[in-house]
Parts: structure tokens; sequence; C-alpha cells
């Protein structure tokens, strides 16, 4: 283990990326932190990954000292990757006290943001929050971080739990019904979204809500959450999608639409020309046939896994 | 461990047949229950899910005794392999297999009226003396692990020993090739193994062989003058895609490792996949399973698959192997589009399920002798 070291507050970027535990209201204890702290100073050094400082473990102390105005924290600064330390951290909080619902839907989603594989978050993540290493376990949580974060929070409140070889879309009938009803009430539109899905799910007890989900036509409103979901589920497809798309854009600016489609289980890929003369088809063969357009078309082949 | 039947139902139309004379003798012996009975037992209320792996329901086969592989299909490329279905369900318990959305039936139904089966065989064989028959069967169970019971297979190998146009295959994860060994086949059966990396064969194959007992198995069938084939199918997705391609790339050493050259037949790549409608049945039943992770996404046919490009790049580095050691084998996909084929082989000239099924018994009697003469593409016409 590193030494303790003091850093300066100000030296410590105020970047939550890693932190997934709930935020600490004063009911919950954030008073009590910060007069400890006032009292006794930071007791537990926080974890902050070593050279750029990203802060690791202690995100509720570091909020605290911020508001105390304390201007050091003893920390230990570890040089191993972010992936690591964020399990280490994971499990030195697990230790202390039983992550909920919520805590664990979201360190999984953070383990998948820093580029773990869904294989990766099974073997190390779900054990450094005391679930066994079940892919399925991994499904539902993720699944429900596709939720509105208000359910998400009603359900933690609620005291719903996952149980083992229980899917997410089986709470039963009754449960399903009765919390859509007390979320439809709440009003807002999103939790409205998730009350319906949820109440599909129950009805139809069949694919996961985040299947559901990416089935569901949202307002436009919702396109950019939706793209980020589908990012989060599937980051390989996602970041194969970019690149294709950006090379698409060069290739033909508005006249190429991507209907993305890797597996090509539907048409994927249009290109569209407005052809009014021979002279129009004259320059789209020309753009087509230059040598960056070749190289362009051959790279977007390649990506999609085309011919050596 | 396969775990064999506790309870057999036999249909009465069958009950004289020597198969269900041998197994009723066998039960005897084992003191597992006998039931003559002519209810349909995939109605028979007492039968639940659980006991699909452990009732043995004999009736009598009927309809076409060969059946086209379940690949043949307009969006996938197929090598046309003939699928004899004598067996329906496995003892076996495979955490990926397709049976558990496919099978409608609570039982293992099995044809029990062998002679005949062989004989409508031996008749479909002669309707085309000069195009080389590829049958297995195995293909909606394991062709071996109900062999002590039934010895079904031992009676194949000897029948296909007299064709002079039929190849049989046995596809199995089990080590039970022993009743086989002594048989006269004539060079005509290719035993086959799925494998898949051991971590992920004791993981996802309950009651299968390890990979090791397979492999010995491979080995001991090679000795007795059997051809072998490997099926690397299904690849489950590893922690990253070189991880998967390493374990995979070791896999197939391994299993070249284990059989000469000469007595190898083919190696079969195939990636995980499944109907998205299995996949819940799947993480219910088997929550420590990985065959559910990874992005999996619809492919042409519906059925969900690994990326295009990830499946092509593990394709490629396990084909390089197979190639390296022995330039002479025949690799192919299964289940897969033309467009990926071609990606991962760079086989342009298989375009078309009869130019692979051409191209298998090209192979075949290039290699091993199995045809009477040069396939002529005459003789493999387009289905």
């Amino acid at each position: 283990m590193s030494p303790v070291r003091v850093i300066p507050l100000a030296g410590i970027p105020e970047s939550t990326r890693l932190s997934y535990r709930d935020p600490l209201g004063d009911q919950d204890g954030a008073a009590a932190l910060r007069r400890s702290i006032q009292r006794a100073g930071v007791v537990e050094p926080v974890l902050l990954r070593d050279g750029d400082l990203e802060p690791v473990h202690g995100f509720r102390r570091l909020e605290a000292c911020r508001a105390l105005g304390v201007g050091e924290v003893p920390a230990r600064l570890e040089r191993r990757s972010l992936t690591e330390l964020f399990v280490q951290a994971v499990e030195a909080n697990t230790a202390q006290a039983a992550p909920t619902l919520r805590e664990r839907s979201v360190a999984m989603a953070v383990a998948g943001e820093l580029g773990m594989s869904t294989l990766e978050i099974t073997d190390a993540v779900l054990p450094a929050l005391g679930l066994e290493p079940h892919a399925a376990l991994l499904e539902r949580h993720l699944a429900l971080l596709d939720m509105a974060p208000e359910l998400l929070s009603l359900l933690s409140r609620k005291g719903f739990s996952l149980r083992r070889a229980t899917p997410l879309g089986a709470f039963t009938e009754e449960e399903g019904s009765m919390l859509a009803r007390a979320l439809a009430g709440l009003g807002a539109r999103r939790i409205e979204e998730a009350a319906l899905m949820l109440r599909e799910v129950c009805a139809r007890d069949r694919v996961s809500l985040a299947d559901l989900a990416l089935e569901l036509e949202l307002p436009a409103g919702d396109a950019a959450a939706l793209e980020r979901l589908r990012a989060r589920r599937y980051p390989e497809t996602a970041a194969l999608r970019r690149q294709v798309e950006a090379r698409c854009q060069e290739l033909a600016g508005d006249a190429a639409r991507l209907a993305f489609d890797p597996n090509f289980a539907a048409p994927g890929l249009e290109l569209r020309a407005a052809l009014r003369s021979p002279r129009d088809l004259e320059r789209l063969l020309d753009t087509l046939s230059g040598p960056r357009a070749q190289e362009l078309l051959r790279e977007i082949l390649g990506a999609l896994g085309g011919p050596e | 461990m396969i775990r064999p039947p506790r309870r057999i139902i036999i249909h009465p139309e069958v009950r004289h047949t020597a198969m269900a004379t041998r197994l009723a003798r066998w039960a005897d012996q084992q003191g597992v229950p006998v039931q003559v009975a002519p209810a349909d037992a995939r109605t028979t209320p007492e039968l639940g899910a659980a006991a699909s792996k452990e009732v043995l329901h004999l009736v009598r086969h009927r309809g076409a005794v060969l059946k086209p592989c379940t690949g043949r299909t307009d969006s996938l490329l197929c090598c046309n392999l003939n699928v004899l279905t004598q067996v329906v369900g496995c003892p076996l318990d495979c955490s990926y297999c397709v049976l558990q959305a496919y099978q409608n039936s609570a039982v293992i139904t099995v044809g029990a009226n062998g002679a005949d089966i062989l004989s409508r065989l031996e008749a479909e064989a002669a309707q085309q003396p000069r195009r080389l028959l590829r049958v297995c069967t195995g293909q909606v169970g394991d062709s071996l692990a109900l062999e002590p019971e039934l010895g079904f297979a031992s009676r194949l190998v000897r029948q296909v020993a007299r064709s002079d146009n039929l190849v049989l295959e046995l596809k199995t994860k089990t080590d039970a090739v022993d009743d086989l060994l002594p048989l006269d086949h004539g060079g005509r059966t290719i035993v086959s193994w799925s494998l898949s990396p051991a971590g992920t064969a004791r993981r996802e194959e309950h009651g299968c062989a390890s990979l090791d007992g397979r492999l010995q198995a491979a080995a001991r069938a090679a000795r007795a003058g059997y051809l072998v084939g490997f099926h690397l199918d299904p690849m489950i997705p590893g922690v990253s895609a070189e991880q998967e391609q390493q374990d995979h790339r070791e896999l197939l050493t391994q299993a070249l490792d284990a059989v000469p050259p000469d007595r190898l037949a083919h190696v079969s790549l195939g990636t995980v996949r499944f109907p998205p409608s299995a996949r819940r049945t799947m993480l219910e039943r088997f929550p420590d399973s990985r065959a559910t992770l990874g992005e999996l996404l619809p492919e042409a046919d519906g059925k969900l698959r690994l990326l295009s490009p990830r499946r092509v790049a593990l394709y490629r580095a396990v084909a390089a192997v197979a190639r390296a050691r022995c330039p002479e084998l025949f690799i192919y996909l299964c289940m897969e589009p033309a467009r990926i084929w071609r990606a991962a082989l760079g086989s342009l000239d298989l375009d078309s399920n009869q130019a692979v099924e051409l191209a298998f018994a090209r192979s075949l009697h290039r290699r091993f002798g199995l045809c009477p003469e040069a396939p002529d593409p005459a003789h493999y016409p387009a289905e």
C-alpha cells in the first residue's frame, strides 16, 4: 500500500465519474461526517490515482471537505489502472456496508464506462459488490439502470430487491401494477414512460426492460437518451457506428444516411444522389471512383468485417 | 456425467422392435421403470420440463428419414448436411442449447423402428448413387449420449460401411466411443466432437465429457481408423476479442495435437447464436453462463450473434491455425451468411450451398477416397 500523503484539496479534480454511491443527505450522515471532520480531520485517507489525482475512493469525504473549506486532505496515491482501483474501492465500500440496489447498478455502469467488458464486470465487479458472478445479475442491474433515475431511486426506497434467478421483467404482475400506478401518479413524463415500460414488461413477461426500451419509439427529445442507452449496452457497436458514420460523412456528406446495422439483419447504408442529368451521373461516378472515396469505402468495408 | 434415463415410455406400436427390446432389457437391469402407453407424451401432464432430460419416449419414426440441416435457409450458406433425426432431445444440458427454445416435447423422443429407418436411408442413397450423401445424427440431440441404451449408432456405422455413396457423421460431446471401436466402419464414418476451451466446457456444457476426455476419445477413434471432425462451435465471446482468439487458437492446437492430420476430415467454426426468445430461458436456467454476455445483435436470420467484424476476426485467427498445420483440411463455417464466409475464409468460390457441398465432397474424395468417382457438379443439383 502506498504511503499517506497530504494533498491540497484545490489540486484534486472535482471528477465524480467513479462515484457510484448514493448521495448522502444530512439525515443519512452527511452532517455527522462534516462534524467529525471539523473535530478530528479526515481520519481515513482518500484514494487518488497517481499522476492526475483522479479521485477513486472517498467522494463523500472530499465533498464534506469542500463544503467546510478544508485546505488539505490525507490521500494514498496509487499507480494501478483505473479499473483496478475502482474494483478496490468497491470492495472497500462493500466491506463497510452492503450497497443499495441503485449503488450496485451504477457501479456496474461505471465499470462499463471505464471500458470493462461484460465478462470483466461479471468476474470482478459483481464479487466486489458482494454478488455472485452471474451474467443474469449483471443483465438485470443494467436493465434497472436503464430506467428513469426517479424510478430506480423509488425502487430502492420501496425495498425492491433483485432475487437470483428472478428476471427483472418478472416482478409479479401485482407488484408491477402497483408500482406502475404509484409511479404514474407522480406525474413526471419520464416516470410515466418508465411506468408504462414496466407495466408492459410485467404484462408481456418476455424481454428485458432494456430491450423493450430499445424497441420503443421515444419522442425526439429522448433520442439522445436512447443513444446513450445503446452506447452503454453496446459499446463495441457504438464505437463501430461512430467509425463508419465519420467515413460516410466524409464520403457523401448529407447524401449518405446510415441506418446502422452491423450484422446486416436489415438494410444498413443508404446513399442518395439526385441524378437530374447525365452530367450528375458522371459526377457521382467520378466522386465514388476517386482515390479518397475508394479508400473510405475500403475502410468502411474493413470496419464491418469485409474481405481482407 | 451423462444422466441416464429415469423413465421409459414405449408406444405400443414399437414395443416389439429390436430397440425397444434392448432398452427394456437395459431398464430391467438398471431398475428403470418402463411404461407401455399410447398417450402422446407431449400432452402428458405429469411430465414437466424438468423431466425432458430423463424420460425416453419410444415411438415410430415417420416422415422423411433425411431432413435438411436447419442452416439451409435463404440467409445462410450451408454445407448441405443431411440430418437423420432418429432422436430428438438430449440428455446433455448445454447452457446455450437452442433446443431449450425450440423443443416442444417434455421428453427425449426416439424413433424405435431402427430397421425401417436404415432401409429408408439405403433407399435414399440409392436414388442419388453418384452424389456423396453426408448424413449426420446429433443435430437435435447427441449422437452417442444414448448409445449404451439404444445401440443405434453402431447399427448406422455398420450399414454405412457397406454403402458406396454415404458418409456418416456422428456428432458428440461425450467420450462414449468404446462401443464403436471394434466395428467394421469401412472408413465411412466421421466421429466429430464439439469442442470448447476447458473452462467453457466446465461452465457451459453440463453432463458432457471434459475437453481432455473428448480429445482422448477422438484419439482412440482415430487409432481405430475412424475419420475425425472437430466443431469449434459455438465459440463463446471472451473478455476481449484478443482473448477469445487466443483461447480458441490454443484449443484448436490442442485438438490438432490429438489426432493425426491424415485422420482429420474437417474443422467447422461457429459462434454462439440463439433466437432472442431463448435468452431469458438461458439466463433463468444457467445464471452463471457466459453465453449471453457480449454484444449480441440480430443477424440476417433473426438469431442473436456477435458483431460481424468480431466474428470474422475470430474465424480468421482460428482458421489460420488449421491451415498452417494441415493445409488440406476442409474448413467451413456453420450457420453464417455468405458475406461472412467470404470475409473470414476468403472462399470466393463458395457462394452457394451447392458449391460448399461439392467442395466438401471433393475434399473427402481427394483425401480419403470417399466417393465412387470424382464429384461432378451435375450430380449436386441446387436444392
